[in-house]
């Protein structure tokens, strides 16, 4: 693979920081199994740099590897990041599970990434049909934080309105509970349980999810009803006023459950209710770990 | 029974499959839905998608069901009734067809059949299995992902179906393997004309990249390596591999109920989740993924060859590509074959 400015840059940046020891690992990508793919990369000798690349197909969230176990013990860590998973790395100090002190940032500005189904199928242009809907309501192109930041070479995403994105939420909103039961009930037979979704979320890090706690048996283990719905809605739940967006959950989902859906229309509605959107600043409280007397009450009847 | 050959044209294919269809036949083919290609029920041959080359999951659910319920039971008074959940399979698959697999989703079921029998006759697959009537297509293009022919398979590989069917032309040859699928042919006899095995166009000298023996090999001797650590730090442990692998067969019984009611069930289980070997003291032989990862390469081409002759792999690629942070288990094959 030919070396852009961009890459240059990149590995510009992750050789002094593991040259002056400011960080012991950079976690990256690198060209993949196919020239439509990439994969996570992860660097401790600064003579491995020139593996670094970016693309429109970095599609992987990284800040996933940053709640892993045999990730953490590298102490200091150096992340690229896009902007969306930039989001997931603030939300991860918001939630204290990661010290601003312990990681680098290099923020990589990205005007979309194309979507991996169609990459495999030899999809190489960046455009609004081509890129996850994420992009297209994308805030962040240059990720909010950064200690050092990437310049994109690439043009910027041309956005003529013609394509909706997350255009089946206002379906959904419009349609009766049964209707909206009717619609889930039929995603959620297809659910095999494999929890790849809880594995993919960079927020998704309880050290024992609630499906593994079984003194009481929260949530039935089959993959059948309820059992699927039990943990999709819990799964919804538990990441309200939290996920970023990234929407790995979705894209490693096997079975193609627009899981998506769900995420982007909680957020919609936790920045309706009370004004705040996740990942945005590293010094906001959490959402709902915070009671405000302003906050919505209607509920309470 | 002896190998039998015949043709079909193209047109009689879908004349076959429309008609085992209104002979009440479910059959189960490669279909489009949510933007890709499932295994799925088809109400007529229009239905199947038979341009792709896999559908993104394997027909693994249709032997091994993603929750089965073993027993159940419900209390009255002090009365008990316990109902075998095999009266609730018998005769399964009688009726079922798999139509448009390929040769190495045919040749998981056999594969699988040797752990499910090993010991314990599991009976729930027995009774699918026997049942199940497979009629695949040989592959003309395999993909970059795929190495069924290092997984002592081929793309044309008979081995597990009881009807191959190879295009050639506007035509197919069929491969009948078997009873079950004799019964199908002779009760559609109209459609399918009888021919000779030298009729049939020879198999294609397909290529391998590696040696399986040699990745046994090293996974022999290289228990510790630090190849595992090393590559596997990119693994989630999402077991989207598992779970859309032909061959993965692990399970986790259950129970599920209360004072009244409730049921014993097994559900898909996966050796990469971190609970998966975690013990009541709290220890876990498996600390990391990379030992997960590894556990799941010595199962699949070594502790299965050992025991039951065959590698608990036929080289669909599936985990390599659906894996999200594209890890590619041909890549992985081959070097640690290299490696040995």
């Amino acid at each position: 693979m030919a070396n852009t400015k961009t890459d240059e840059k990149l590995q510009k940046i992750a050789k002094d920081l593991l040259e002056s020891g400011e960080v012991n690992l950079i976690i990256g990508y690198t060209k993949g199994s196919n020239p439509q793919r990439m994969r996570p990369v992860f660097i401790t000798k600064p003579e491995e740099v020139v593996k670094l690349t970016f693309s429109s197909n970095a599609v992987q969230d990284l800040a996933v590897f940053l709640k892993k176990q045999e990730v953490k013990k590298y102490g200091k860590i150096g992340i690229t990041v896009k902007g969306c998973d930039e989001k997931a790395v603030n939300a991860l100090i918001q939630e204290y599970q990661l010290s601003r002190d312990n990681i680098k940032i290099i923020g990589m500005q990205c005007n979309g990434v194309i979507k991996q189904s169609l990459a495999d199928k030899g999809e190489t242009k960046v455009s609004e049909t081509t890129v996850y809907d994420k992009c297209l309501i994308c805030q962040e192109h240059t990720p909010v934080l950064y200690d050092f930041l990437v310049e994109t070479e690439e043009p910027e995403l041309s956005i003529s309105g013609n394509v909706k994105p997350y255009a089946e939420i206002e379906k959904l909103e419009a349609m009766s509970a049964e209707e909206k039961n009717a619609y889930w009930a039929k995603e959620f037979d297809k659910c095999i349980k494999c929890y790849a979704c809880r594995q993919a979320c960079p927020l998704c890090f309880c050290s024992r999810c609630i499906v593994e706690k079984n003194m009481p048996q929260w949530i039935d283990t089959n993959s059948e009803e309820p059992g699927n719905a039990q943990w999709n809605l819990i799964r919804a739940y538990h990441l309200s006023g939290r996920c970023i967006g990234c929407g790995e959950c979705e894209r490693a989902c096997p079975v193609n459950i627009p899981l998506m859906l769900i995420n982007e229309k909680m957020a919609r509605d936790v920045y309706n209710l009370f004004g705040y959107k996740s990942g945005l600043d590293i010094n906001a409280k959490p959402v709902f770990g915070v009671f405000s007397e302003n906050d919505f009450n209607d509920f309470i009847k | 029974m002896e190998e039998k050959y015949f043709e079909i044209s193209t047109e009689n294919l879908k004349k076959f499959i429309d008609g085992i269809i209104t002979d009440n036949y479910e059959v189960i083919a490669p279909t489009d839905k949510d933007g890709d290609t499932f295994y799925g029920k088809i109400n007529k041959f229009e239905e199947t998608n038979l341009d792709i080359l896999l559908p993104k999951m394997s027909y693994k659910e249709y032997l091994l069901p993603k929750t089965e319920t073993l027993f159940e039971y419900s209390i009255s008074g002090v009365d008990t009734e316990v109902k075998d959940g095999l009266q609730n399979i018998a005769g399964a698959n009688e009726k079922r067809v798999i139509f448009g697999g390929r040769p190495c989703d045919a040749g998981a079921g056999p594969i699988m059949e040797k752990v499910f029998n090993w010991d314990y006759k599991d009976e729930f697959f027995n009774e699918r299995f026997k049942n199940l009537t497979i009629i695949s297509i040989a592959c003309e293009k395999p993909d970059n992902y795929c190495f069924c022919t290092e997984m002592q398979l081929s793309p044309e590989s008979s081995y597990g179906s009881d009807i191959l069917l190879k295009k050639s032309g506007d035509k197919y040859f069929a491969i009948v393997t078997g009873e079950k699928g004799l019964n199908l042919v002779k009760a559609y006899s109209n459609l399918f004309t009888e021919t000779a095995k030298d009729k049939v166009p020879a198999d294609k000298d397909w290529k391998k990249i590696f040696e399986v023996e040699k990745t046994k090999s090293f996974l022999d001797k290289n228990f510790e390596h630090n190849y595992f650590q090393e590559r596997f730090l990119s693994c989630i442990g999402c077991g989207v591999c598992t779970y859309t692998c032909p061959t993965c067969h692990c399970f986790d019984i259950q129970d599920e109920g209360n004072l009244k009611e409730g049921r014993r069930i097994r559900n898909w289980d996966s050796c990469q989740f971190g609970i998966f070997t975690l013990h009541t003291s709290g220890h876990n032989p498996r600390v990391t993924q990379g030992d997960r990862y590894r556990q799941r390469l010595m199962h699949k081409f070594k502790i299965y060859s050992e025991k039951f002759d065959k590698y608990l792999c036929v080289g669909c690629g599936r985990c390599s590509r659906n894996c999200p942070e594209d890890i590619d288990i041909k890549e992985v094959a081959k070097n640690l074959a290299e490696m040995a």
